[in-house]
């Protein structure tokens, strides 16, 4: 999610530091518009989450290993910006797996 | 092993303030050069990123600090400079808007690119519109469209070259899904910035030349040297050093890898992709195509 938490500091940043205006209806609509990107990105990741799953299960390790990273890159799909949702590196580090 | 398994995620967390940082510092740099110091030049300064990231992967190829996997001229301008088209339109529309409208509001903006992606995926069949999906577009657009609206200091002209940017970003993300991935082309970060690069500031160059390359040139390049040598390479340079930090975290945790092609159902198995002749471990350091430069000018 910090890709997400890195454009609410450029937004608090652009408010605090430069001045830039932004109203109360203008957090409501961003918020929302958030709430449809986070729904977007599960949706993505649930979505070749069971495009692994229907694989043929007689694959080679090297093949599983492959996969495994492949679920890892999708379970944080990020907004186009180049937002990843870095959140979820803690689960794919070697400390966290 | 405790204390090593601690280390190691302290070291993925160093990595991920590491590209917050510089992707942060790029869009406030580029704002404070374009707005705040007065340089209507967007496509001027997208140039000499890309001419400088172009010279400093060659310079590292050249000097063998880094493998790069050949590719045909063919390839080169039949997938690459499509991409490398989408994306010199993304970058420079993102940068002049700058010039118009608060980073505060451009990112509020930037956050339609789903919806952008979804249309644009559809369009070329890449996805099909299913009920839900329908459902994250009429959130995402209200959404915007609510902040867009209640903004006290929007500009036609300004939301006009931002949504703009986010159309040409959503086509540049499917065409690396149709002429790169789904062909079996996978490039590392490194590779993609060597070609992408030049390939972006090849399609810059003609409107530079007609919007802003005149200009500079009746003016002696003064605002050029307004801005002054230092700063504009110091600016370039966190560009290049936003892209390595990108690398460096995906090949840490690939998961950070955006997941932003529209779909996996054109892709080719993996065992197809590309082989490359680099060492085994860059493998997993190995991002689809554009993902690595997509942190660059305009993000």
């Amino acid at each position: 999610m910090s890709g997400v938490f890195k454009d609410i500091g450029l937004i608090v940043w652009s408010v605090a530091v430069s001045g830039a205006v932004v109203t109360e209806l203008q957090y409501v609509g961003y918020a929302v518009a958030l709430a449809g990107v986070t729904g977007y990105s599960s949706y993505k990741r649930a979505q070749v989450a069971a495009k692994l799953a229907i694989k043929p299960i007689d694959t080679t390790a090297e093949e599983r290993g492959e996969q495994e990273e492949k679920l890892g890159i999708c379970t944080a799909s990020a907004l186009a910006d180049g937002g990843s949702e870095v959140s979820r590196s803690a689960a794919r580090s070697p400390g966290g797996t | 092993m405790a204390s090593a398994a601690l280390l190691e995620t302290l070291y993925t967390a160093y990595l991920i303030v590491q590209w917050v940082f510089f992707s942060s510092t790029i869009i406030l740099f580029n704002k404070y050069i374009l707005s705040s110091l007065h340089f209507p030049y967007p496509a001027t300064l997208v140039l000499l990123h890309m001419l400088f990231a172009s010279f400093c992967t060659a310079a590292a190829r050249a000097l063998g600090r880094v493998e790069i996997p050949p590719l045909e001229l063919r390839q080169w301008t039949h997938q690459v400079l499509p991409v490398g088209f989408c994306f010199a339109l993304s970058l420079a529309l993102g940068n002049a808007a700058y010039l118009h409208i608060s980073v505060a509001f451009v990112q509020m903006l930037k956050a339609s690119t789903p919806v952008a992606v979804l249309l644009c995926s559809f369009a070329f069949g890449l996805e099909t519109p299913t009920l839900q999906l329908g459902l994250f577009i009429v959130l995402i657009s209200s959404g915007i469209a609510t902040s867009a609206f209640n903004e006290l200091n929007a500009t036609t002209v300004g939301v006009a070259l931002q949504m703009g940017a986010v159309v040409a970003e959503a086509f540049r993300l499917c065409l690396v899904n149709l002429l790169l991935t789904s062909k079996g082309l996978k490039l590392s970060s490194l590779a993609t910035l060597y070609y992408v690069s030049p390939a972006c500031a090849l399609c810059l160059l003609p409107p530079w030349a007609c919007l802003e390359g005149q200009h500079l040139v009746h003016t002696h390049f003064a605002p050029l040297r307004h801005i002054g040598a230092p700063l504009l390479l110091l600016n370039a340079s966190v560009v290049v050093l936003l892209n390595l930090s990108t690398m460096a975290l995906i090949k840490r945790a690939p998961a950070l890898e955006p997941a932003l092609e529209p779909t996996p159902a054109t892709r080719e198995p993996e065992r197809q992709t590309h082989k490359r002749p680099c060492d085994p471990s860059s493998r997993r350091g190995a991002a689809r195509p554009g993902t690595a430069v997509a942190r660059s000018a305009a993000d």
